[in-house]
């Protein structure tokens, strides 16, 4: 029952005569409005009752942020699973869940490689969760990023570090055309090696990557590859051989002249890790 | 409809509030222009419109209580933080408690030249204070006594244990190494030693209640708590959460500040710590330590756990007031102390190296001083303050002090 009916049923008479009524009605209406204000106040804090511009508070308190093209609906069922989520923090599984956030709700392929060659990963179109465990394998020996780059890097036993491959399949980002000289404005907004994403996009996703990431492990680059079968959890396509570390390496040119050139698969863009 | 959040933390005034309700009356017909502003039926419009008023506050509170970022950011109507919501938000969802303050104590050494034993002493009977803060503070373990030397004249150390007095809890109380406090209860012969010598506490520290922000960054750490794989999080949750360390062993002060960092040339991982008088001890680093590889450590990993460095910093202000000088000199160091204390290691905006902010030095100097100052200059620094590295805390430079200059106003 409103305020307002319940004034009316209590009170006498002479108040339920027509002024006294209307009297009592402008008068209680405000409360009734007050009352169900208060309830939207407290409903205001469960993500599926929120109103819209509740939900980066519900985002910053969850530390479930809400990715690019994410819908709604796919958000807010992450905001409900958020201490589920929470629990595999730190692991593979819960680095490729908030990575895989960043991209929905395009249900890229992608796999997280370590450098001692175990891959973690989910395939294009299966879904990810806190109860869908990415795809394990070990593929020992596999996977050399710097051996010769940076050998002293290796040899003081950097283990600990993990790579995190995207094939962007469905996304807007695209490889980009552009080269050096071809007459394009330095810095009008574009990104290196991609098109169609903005840098907000990849600040988002490397943000995810540290949140959700082991404090124990080092991630030296994002990979993001358009070519389905590059790096391969065993082996195929593109792989790094060791010269990964810089972007260049010297090779033996003509007449075995050493000669500069790009270390890198070009077929691919490398974000730059974080720690 | 919803309500938008922001409408429903928007407060209704009095005024609104009265305005609908004739508004309303109005549209049932009724003649509100007839009701003079004295008389009965409009006293009674404009009492309810008060209390509508009022009652849209609490539904304000309530929408900005239900998150704890917002709950954080609560002020009341003179702009001071509201504690109460974030304090239960915190603890009910996130088992997260604020550190209440805790006042700065320790041992300190005593000498006395004479061969007059003196005490031992009832708790609160002996009073020392800092020669520059003015912080005072009472013997704290009943029996502790001065005693005599067995040669007049040659000076005897005993050491006793003092904690601040309640003006000065938090690091209001604080005091570092070297400085030698004044023994404000008089016994001949006796006086305070350098703290840090004659085997006395390395410096006595005082810990602040949390602030709104601290507690939120305490409740969104504890999410990387709950996984056991290592989240950088867990890790500062575990050093700075009291009750954990505490389990481990006994902290000189407690931790209010951690941060982690990965060597990319060998892949070690360390966790800086400090506390609300700047680097935490080795001997802390140790006890967090054990906290870090028994709850927050995966299993064959490895974890340093260290004092974050030191970063001196000039501080001189230059404070303008009218009337006759006052305590201002001590109220602003005090005051840009506690701002140092509550910077999170490597700074503020950290992105590679934070920076210490000259716009929050002078907020805190102004917060800290009266009506009476007209104007505050910072002679240094001039500029924000780059931190030399992610790993340092930034502490008031001992040897610099506020130049302070009165000028009478003309009238």
């Amino acid at each position: 029952m409103s305020l307002r009916d319940l004034v009316y049923t209590i009170s006498p008479s002479w108040l339920r005569a027509t002024v006294g009524s209307r009297l009592m009605y402008a008068m209680t209406i405000p409360f009734d409005a007050l009352e169900d204000l208060a309830a939207y106040a407290v409903r205001a804090r469960f993500p599926d009752l929120a109103p819209t511009d509740a939900w980066p508070y519900i985002e910053r308190d969850r530390q479930i942020m809400r990715g690019t093209w994410e819908l709604a609906p796919a958000w807010l069922a992450r905001c409900r699973q958020w201490l589920d989520r929470w629990a595999h923090a730190g692991s593979p599984w819960g680095l490729l869940m908030g990575a895989r956030a960043c991209l929905s709700p395009y249900l890229c392929p992608v796999s997280l490689v370590t450098s001692i060659g175990t891959w973690d990963g989910y395939l294009l179109s299966q879904q990810d969760g806190p109860t869908v465990e990415p795809i394990h394998s070990t593929t020992a020996a596999n996977w050399n990023w710097d051996e010769y780059s940076w050998p002293w890097i290796n040899q003081n036993g950097a283990w600990n570090r993990a790579w995190l491959i995207i094939w962007p399949v469905g996304t807007p980002w695209t490889q980009s055309t552009q080269t050096w000289g071809d007459g394009s404005t330095w810095d009008a907004g574009e990104l290196w090696d991609i098109a169609g994403g903005t840098a907000a996009q990849f600040t988002q996703l490397l943000a995810a990557v540290t949140l959700w990431k082991s404090a124990f492990t080092w991630i030296p680059a994002v990979i993001i590859t358009w070519n389905g079968t590059d790096f391969g959890n065993a082996g195929q396509g593109a792989q790094p051989d060791g010269h990964y570390g810089t972007w260049s390496k010297i090779v033996p040119g003509i007449y075995g002249r050493p000669t500069r050139v790009a270390s890198r698969y070009a077929g691919a863009a490398y974000l730059a890790g974080v720690t | 409809m919803i309500p938008t959040l922001s409408s429903l933390i928007a407060t209704i005034t009095p005024a609104n509030a009265l305005s609908n309700i004739l508004q309303i009356a109005n549209g049932l017909g009724l003649s509100t222009t007839s009701w003079g502003p004295f008389g009965v039926v409009m006293t009674m419009l404009e009492t309810m419109a008060q209390v509508v008023s009022q009652q849209s506050v609490d539904v304000s509170l309530i929408a900005q209580g239900g998150y704890v970022t917002t709950a954080a950011a609560m002020t009341d109507s003179n702009g001071n933080p509201i504690t109460t919501w974030l304090d239960l938000v915190a603890g009910e969802m996130f088992n997260v408690t604020r550190q209440q303050a805790v006042a700065a104590s320790g041992l300190v050494a005593i000498s006395n030249t004479s061969t007059t034993p003196r005490g031992p002493f009832a708790v609160g009977t002996v009073h020392i204070q800092h020669p520059r803060t003015g912080a005072t503070y009472s013997n704290s373990v009943a029996g502790e006594q001065m005693y005599g030397s067995a040669i007049a004249g040659t000076p005897f150390y005993s050491t006793m244990h003092f904690a601040a007095d309640a003006a000065y809890t938090g690091s209001a109380g604080n005091m570092v190494a070297g400085v030698m406090p004044v023994l404000t209860t008089p016994y001949p012969g006796c006086s305070c030693v350098a703290l840090g010598t004659h085997g006395s506490s390395s410096a006595l520290v005082g810990t602040d209640a949390a602030t709104n922000d601290a507690v939120l960054a305490a409740c969104q750490a504890k999410l990387g708590a709950i996984a056991p794989n290592g989240a950088p999080g867990a890790l500062v949750s575990v050093a700075t959460t009291p009750a954990i360390v505490a389990a481990y062993g006994t902290v000189s002060a407690i931790i209010t500040r951690a941060r982690k960092s990965l060597n990319t040339s060998n892949g070690a991982v360390y966790l800086y710590i400090a506390n609300a008088n700047g680097p935490a001890l080795s001997s802390d680093a140790a006890i967090v330590q054990l906290a870090e590889q028994a709850l927050a450590v995966p299993t064959g990993m490895s974890l340093t756990v260290q004092p974050a460095l030191t970063q001196l910093i000039l501080v001189q202000a230059y404070i303008y007031c009218d009337g006759t000088p006052n305590n201002f000199a001590t109220l602003a160091a005090n005051a840009v102390e506690a701002y140092f204390a509550s910077l999170p290691i490597g700074g503020t905006n950290l992105v590679v190296t934070g920076v210490v902010p000259i716009s929050g030095i002078l907020a805190a100097i102004q917060n800290a001083l009266t009506s009476s100052v007209t104007g505050i200059n910072l002679g240094s620094p001039l500029v924000n303050v780059t931190m030399s590295s992610p790993y340092v805390v930034p502490v008031l430079d001992p040897a610099s002090f506020f130049v302070v200059t009165q000028v009478p106003v003309p009238t």
